[in-house]
């Protein structure tokens, strides 16, 4: 699979993961922003070093930017024609709260890059069963419940539920809408 | 609405509205309709979702429906 490295968006640019980033993506993990994110056992920037070059050709990471700055990372990753995952969304936490939608962009950038260039018709992926809020947000840009699977994930040395979401193309446009009057009002 | 832009329910008043409320951004607007929506068992149609950008607003678009 051939990825763009960037994306470029109004609020935000989306730019392909190098190993330079490992020290901001550490920091991000390990901050409260990282709280529904598992870390793994010694997990240390080398580790996070590690992990990006590890990454295959089935998968992008993006880095969130605004102009200079980092702001976060977002994911394309196992895809498999026809289903895709988006996911791996962090956000520093000085830019939570910031009035600009980094996280929300993001996510909208990122499907539609999924439907609209790699032409591939569904996204899915889990979200921590106790995670109401990106579950609630999911839900609003279009995403439905597949499945809920109990205690299924061991996340930082305890047994937690994950829903199991999916969007399908048609509905994310037709949902992106009204997400495109509520930005409008923001701009 | 305080549960929703992670204030304080002190913090919501009449005036209050998305010029004096810090985080009210775009996603914490999402949650409040999404809250709105599940708490008063209504559906807020999509052409007003970006209209209820303060106290008064919501709870005129509440009684309304």
């Amino acid at each position: 699979m051939v990825f763009d490295e960037s994306i470029h968006g109004e609020f935000i640019d989306l730019y392909k993961v190098n190993i330079t980033d490992a020290a901001d993506i550490y920091r991000w993990r390990t901050s409260i922003s990282g709280q529904y994110l598992n870390q793994p056992p010694g997990y240390t920037i080398e580790s996070q070093e590690q992990w990006i070059r590890s990454r295959d050709d089935r998968e992008m990471n993006y880095i969130i930017r605004d102009d200079e700055e980092k702001v976060g990372m977002i994911s394309i990753y196992d895809v498999s024609y026809p289903v895709s995952n988006v996911g791996r969304l962090i956000l520093d936490e000085k830019y939570l709260n910031r009035g600009t939608p980094y996280g929300l962009e993001a996510l909208l950038l990122t499907y539609d890059y999924v439907f609209n260039v790699m032409d591939i018709p569904k996204i899915s992926g889990t979200i921590l069963g106790r995670n109401k809020k990106v579950f609630d947000l999911q839900k609003y840009l279009g995403m439905i419940q597949e499945g809920y699977l109990k205690n299924h994930v061991l996340l930082n040395g305890n047994l937690e539920d994950l829903y199991v979401m999916s969007l399908f193309r048609e509905d994310f446009y037709k949902y992106a809408e009204r997400i495109n009057i509520i930005l409008n009002k923001f701009r | 609405m305080a549960k929703s832009f992670e204030v304080a329910i002190e913090d919501i008043n009449d005036d209050s509205s998305k010029d004096n409320i810090e985080s009210w951004d775009s996603l914490h607007h999402i949650m409040m309709i999404v809250a709105l929506e599940r708490e008063f068992n209504i559906t807020v149609p999509d052409e007003r979702v970006g209209n209820l950008i303060s106290y008064k607003l919501i709870m005129s678009e509440i009684n309304g429906i």
